[in-house]
């Protein structure tokens, strides 16, 4: 098997034009790792993208915020600007796994494997996020919500390689939070994850954008819930209302019981985040 | 490919499959049998090592990440046939029953205070969260690692 190290993008590129198909890519490994215990056919090249520089940046760039694919949870969950601006970001990446995990697993890795229970897909999605994909030695730039098709499926082929995320200059106007419900407070998988942000103006929330993971087999907005959150004054009245919103669309796409059931409660916590930030009137402290 | 590192601050220079675990690397090549394999997929935390400082599993770092890195295993804390001070702690306090998990905890409570030798109790649950005592020596554990809060490690 031959290894790759590239240490920035255009050596990548040239690897994969004389690569064959028969390739796989790491990075954090955390996945990676257990995956290639069953793999049935040996591999002819792996490449390590964890060394790439462009893949490891978190800066903004022509008006939107760049996040490189090769950074890893803890480098997202201890970024100031993200901490600040982007805090679902912040809080999915530190809700992750354990802190070995986080220390090892890429945001890269979290979006490109897919898992529906994937922890980074919701805040992303609730961002209006967009991934960048390294596509026969060009870098295309596609909306988070195209690039999922599947439980562990994406629009990857054989030798693409997501290279970051730019989160929209509009993102910054809001307050996002992440709220993570697994079976215990550590170390878990989602079995909710929800991303909300919202944005207030004079007490009326003015946008309100809901994104889910684990409830399907791919992270999904719900502008129902969106749309519910809209043109009032924040209040955990209208979290129940929401619930309601989430277990009827559960019971009538994955009819998860359990998850159905959980709902209102998943809603009323997740609201229930943005009230120490707020004042009496409902703004931002 | 030929993998050059450092494990507990000698230099290595290895060759070996790029998709070798460093859990492998380390017991059966290197013949250090300290870090234990306990689940082999990131649950359990008994092949916690340091690299660069950070705590990471053993069992889910293969030989290509690992090109120029520090590795520190639980052979790497003792200096001159003398322990540590985070092995003496737990010695004194108990902090092990069976011993399984004993090298993955001190190297988690060991990253831990490497960054912040003040850390509060909920600090120390958070680093330690992905260890498990299969003995549940959980107190003990948390008593130890409070006691060498606040105190310089040697």
């Amino acid at each position: 098997m031959n290894a790759y190290k590239p240490l920035n993008l255009d050596e990548l590129k040239s690897i994969l034009l004389t690569a064959g198909d028969n390739i796989s890519f790491i990075a954090g490994g955390t996945d990676w790792v257990i995956n290639n215990r069953f793999r049935k056919k040996s591999l002819d090249c792996l490449i390590y993208l964890g060394q790439i520089a462009e893949m490891k940046i978190i800066e903004k760039r022509k008006g939107e915020l760049f996040i490189g694919a090769a950074c890893t949870m803890t480098d997202l969950a201890n970024h100031s600007l993200l901490n600040k601006e982007h805090l679902a970001i912040a809080e999915a990446a530190s809700s992750m796994g354990s802190k070995q995990i986080r220390n090892h697993a890429t945001i890269g890795g979290n979006i490109a494997n897919a898992s529906p229970a994937s922890d980074l897909s919701a805040p992303l999605m609730c961002l209006n996020a967009s991934v960048y994909i390294l596509q026969n030695s060009r870098i295309i730039k596609i909306p988070i919500d195209k690039f999922f098709v599947g439980a562990d499926k994406t629009l990857l082929n054989q030798k693409e390689v997501v290279i970051g995320f730019a989160l929209p200059e509009d993102s910054t106007a809001l307050y996002s939070h992440y709220y993570k419900l697994g079976f215990r407070k550590e170390v878990s998988v989602a079995r909710f994850g929800v991303a909300i942000a919202i944005k207030v103006n004079n007490s009326i929330v003015a946008d309100a954008r809901v994104a889910l993971s684990a409830i399907g087999p791919v992270p999904v907005r719900l502008p129902e819930i969106e749309n519910l959150l809209k043109h009032k004054s924040f209040s955990r009245q209208t979290a129940k209302e929401a619930g309601i919103i989430l277990r009827d669309y559960i019971k009538n796409t994955s009819g998860r019981e359990y998850k159905a059931w959980a709902s209102i409660g998943v809603m009323e916590d997740a609201l229930k985040m943005f009230l120490p930030a707020m004042n009496q009137n409902g703004e931002y402290l | 490919m030929f993998l050059n590192f450092y494990v507990n601050g000698k230099q290595v220079g290895i060759n070996v499959a790029p998709d070798r675990r460093l859990i492998d690397i380390l017991r059966e090549d290197l013949e250090l049998t300290g870090t234990k394999e306990g689940c082999g997929e990131g649950e359990c935390g008994s092949c916690t090592v340091l690299i660069d400082g950070k705590a990471v599993h053993a069992c889910l770092t293969v030989a290509i990440q690992l090109e120029g890195s520090h590795v520190l295993t639980i052979e790497g804390l003792e200096h001159k046939g003398e322990l540590s001070k985070i092995q003496k702690v737990f010695i004194e306090e108990n902090a092990i029953q069976c011993g399984f998990c004993t090298p993955g905890m001190i190297m988690s409570a060991k990253a831990l205070l490497m960054n912040n030798p003040h850390p509060s109790e909920q600090d120390i649950r958070n680093a330690l969260a992905g260890n498990i005592c299969r003995c549940s020596g959980y107190s003990q554990i948390l008593k130890a690692v409070k006691k060498l809060a606040g105190e310089h490690m040697k």
